[in-house]
């Protein structure tokens, strides 16, 4: 037997007010620890993910939309500018790398994303930790799609696997019918490893997928799906009402290279031919997916003409530059008149009337302050639960003091020093303060957990829980530390506590 | 081995708040080996007397040296150390601890020595009382008798030089209270014992008898 076991002995006799109190402390700590995980990892997953880019050419609006809707999938596309703008900055020299965006369409309510392959090859989900396949290969034509790995997880989809993406952005209301083109099958051909970031929520594929998903006029024939999948290929009279339709196909700014590159895919066909079923060709190639597929990406490529996109990401070789761009972009009113000149050559300012430059990690430094002053409120009434609870913890061991007196001076009487009493008062309450806190970070982080599932949904941030890190542990230290201060002044009673007046009498 | 010399200790009255002297010793020699009861009318300082003996209090004046030790000399937290080493004290009332099983409460006899709180040494002085098959009762299930040998265990499980009992028989039936004394007194072979007490089936039971309201000890206590 020693102090800690007369601790808990002490503690175990009076179960309910222990219990009482430490699931006080429980509650308080695991709102503080909640709250303290959430902020910190939502901010973590906002700021990895916009510091890999310089700068975002949108459709004027709002910057933040624009961020939002570019980098973590949320919002909705302020507007589209023209296909020329990717091209100015692939062939910009300052420019390091360049990602176009074509969205607003969907699968089982998760969206996909139309970008180049190289987004999947060289983009950084998090600062130095590039996209992984967990299976399969990145797309590499059109009707391809790579799944995020929360997709993957929770449609059950598999490689080889293919669907019928829906235009627009939500599941339709049960009753109404959803527009799902299934003139238009896409293949998964690949799933991502978790990024712990939005793209884990997103589908990608090629900018031609998500065109041909805007198109009107397109149609595939294909008759191995007819037979094999009892795919009806549909005529095209549903009728295209949606808003986003009449939004895209507004700006036309004409044809550009990417458009032309598809000669190189050497089906001889030529565009246009909206109207008609290329059955000349691919019939031969056999019954399996893949020729299939291949045939109908053919198909889309022919058919198809990239001209405008959602939003273009772009990483600089120079970030300095990256400001001049945009100040350039948003305040094309330059006092100096050579700067004006100089200017007029720049690439970008031909199209200083369609887009906007945005920094991304500014958008979300500023969001950040803004989410930060709720979570400030959060936080405080977490700390003040705490406070409250800590206090429980005092009214409840000086309660039992006047009880306890007796036990009190039987111990100093066997010999127990003031200090000896003083510190078994002290141990219940930091032992009480400790199991709280310790519980406390488990409830916190069992909040979180599910807390995680919701904040993926609303916001595509994935947090991971059960990640205890320093902080928290220093949090538990801190509460520990106050259950010692706290228990501090009935320990202090104890400690005057006269031994011999409290020696029961026995008469 | 037991020495008060000029000993005063009283208590300010709480009704008139006039100083009252309890217990005023000229000189008080107790040898080793000596068991001795302490006896006196109520409220004349028997209990008063132990306090002072075991450290828990100290007098207004006079010396108390135990040993080579004068413990009125030491400060509170030395004495308590002290107490804990040296004195196994048996209380008025039982004063066990309620939470705490007899085995424990022996333990905590040992708590606060510098000996470790060795089980089965408290499982030895439990046998030597005869509550083997009690070590796991807490004191409501005991009976007042069995309490009293927890008691007693207690205060013989650090083997102590001196073992001081205020009434340790005062809630026992005869045969219990006989019991009591016999194994205090074979424990204390050897150690001082004082045993205060009112009753005369106990005090003849102690060839040395203290008075404390003369302070006349009876012949074999050697008294200046
Ligand atoms: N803290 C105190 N303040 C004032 N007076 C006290 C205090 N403690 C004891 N006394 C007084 O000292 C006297 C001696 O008390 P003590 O307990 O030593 O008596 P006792 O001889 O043990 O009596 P009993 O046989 O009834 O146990 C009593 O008159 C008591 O009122
Ligand atoms: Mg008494």
């Amino acid at each position: 037997m020693n102090l800690t076991s007369i601790v808990l002995k002490n503690l175990k006799k009076r179960l309910l007010s222990t219990t009482l109190t430490i699931s006080s402390i429980t509650l308080g700590i695991a709102m503080v620890v909640a709250v303290l995980v959430i902020q910190q990892e939502t901010e973590r997953s906002f700021n990895q993910t916009s510091v890999g880019y310089d700068l975002l050419f949108a459709a004027k609006g709002s910057q933040l939309q624009a961020t939002l809707n570019t980098l973590y999938h949320l919002e909705t596309s302020v507007g589209i500018i023209p296909i020329g703008v990717y091209e100015a900055a692939k062939r910009d020299p300052r420019v390091e790398i360049a990602f176009p965006f074509y969205v607003g369409d969907s699968y089982r309510g998760y969206r996909v994303v139309g970008t180049s392959a190289n987004f999947i090859e060289k983009a950084e989900p998090r600062r130095g930790q590039p996209f992984r396949m967990a299976e399969g290969r990145n797309f590499e034509r059109p009707l391809e799609a790579v799944f995020g790995s929360e997709v993957a997880r929770r449609t059950g989809h598999k490689i080889g696997d293919e669907i019928f993406i829906t235009h627009g952005l939500s599941e339709p209301a049960p009753g109404a019918e959803a527009h799902v083109h299934d003139d238009v099958p896409v293949i998964i051909v690949g799933i991502l490893e978790p990024s712990g970031t939005a793209n884990d929520r997103a589908i990608f594929t090629d900018l031609y997928t998500t065109h041909a998903l805007h198109d009107v006029h397109l149609h595939l024939h294909d008759d191995h799906h007819d037979h094999g999948h009892g795919h009806e290929h549909h005529a095209h009279e549903h009728s295209h009402g949606h808003e986003h339709d009449t939004q895209k196909h507004t700006h036309d700014h004409g044809h550009t290279d990417e458009q032309h590159s598809h000669d190189h895919h050497d089906h001889g066909h030529s565009h246009g031919h909206h109207e008609h079923h290329s059955h000349s060709h691919g019939q031969e190639n056999g019954h399996t997916h893949d020729h299939t597929h291949g045939q109908a990406a053919s198909q889309v490529i022919n058919q198809i003409e990239l001209k405008e996109l959602d939003a273009v990401l772009v990483r600089m070789v120079n970030p300095a530059a990256a400001i001049q761009i945009a100040g350039m972009i948003n305040f094309p009113t330059p006092d100096n008149p050579l700067l004006a000149r100089n200017m007029m050559r720049d690439p970008f300012f031909a199209y200083k009337e369609d887009i906007m430059a945005v920094v991304p990690a500014m958008q979300i430094r500023n969001l950040m302050s803004i989410v930060g002053n709720a979570e400030q409120v959060l936080r405080l009434v977490a700390w003040f639960v705490v406070i409250v609870a800590l206090f429980s913890v005092l009214i409840a061991i000086y309660n039992t003091m006047e009880e306890r007196k007796r036990d009190l001076a039987v111990m100093r009487a066997l010999g127990a020093k003031r200090g000896t009493i003083f510190s078994i008062i002290v141990m219940e309450s930091a032992v009480i303060c400790a199991i709280g806190a310790l519980a406390g970070l488990l409830f916190g982080h069992i909040i979180v957990a599910n807390a995680s599932a919701y904040l993926a949904e609303m916001a595509g941030i994935v947090i991971t829980a059960f990640n205890i890190e320093l902080n928290q542990i220093l949090l538990i230290l801190v509460t520990v530390l106050a259950g010692i201060l706290v228990g501090t002044i009935p320990a202090l009673k104890a400690y005057r506590t006269d031994a011999v007046q409290n020696l029961g009498s026995g008469k | 081995m037991i020495r008060m010399h000029h000993v005063k200790k009283g208590y300010t009255n709480p009704e008139n708040g006039s100083y009252q002297t309890i217990l005023n010793i000229d000189d008080l020699q107790i040898n080793e080996g000596t068991h001795a009861a302490i006896a006196g009318p109520s409220g004349t300082g028997k209990t008063t007397l132990l306090h002072l003996l075991s450290g828990l209090i100290n007098p207004e004046s006079g010396t108390i040296t135990i040993g080579d030790v004068d413990i009125t000399k030491l400060s509170e937290s030395q004495r308590d150390r002290f107490r804990a080493d040296n004195i196994g004290y048996v209380f008025q009332s039982f004063n066990l601890l309620d939470g705490f099983t007899a085995l424990e409460n022996v333990q905590l006899g040992m708590m606060f020595s510098g000996k470790a709180a060795s089980k089965s040494r408290a499982e030895e002085v439990l046998a030597q009382v005869g509550l083997t098959d009690r070590l796991h009762y807490k004191p409501s299930q005991l009976s007042v008798g069995q309490q009293q040998r927890v008691c007693v265990a207690r205060a013989l499980v650090n083997d102590p030089k001196i073992i001081l009992a205020d009434e340790p028989t005062g809630n026992l039936d005869p045969s219990s209270s006989a019991e009591v004394l016999r194994l205090l007194k074979n424990a204390a072979e050897g150690k001082v014992l004082l045993v205060v007490t009112h009753e005369s089936d106990v005090i003849s039971q102690f060839e040395r008898v203290l008075d404390i309201l003369t302070l006349t000890p009876s012949p074999d206590l050697a008294v200046k």
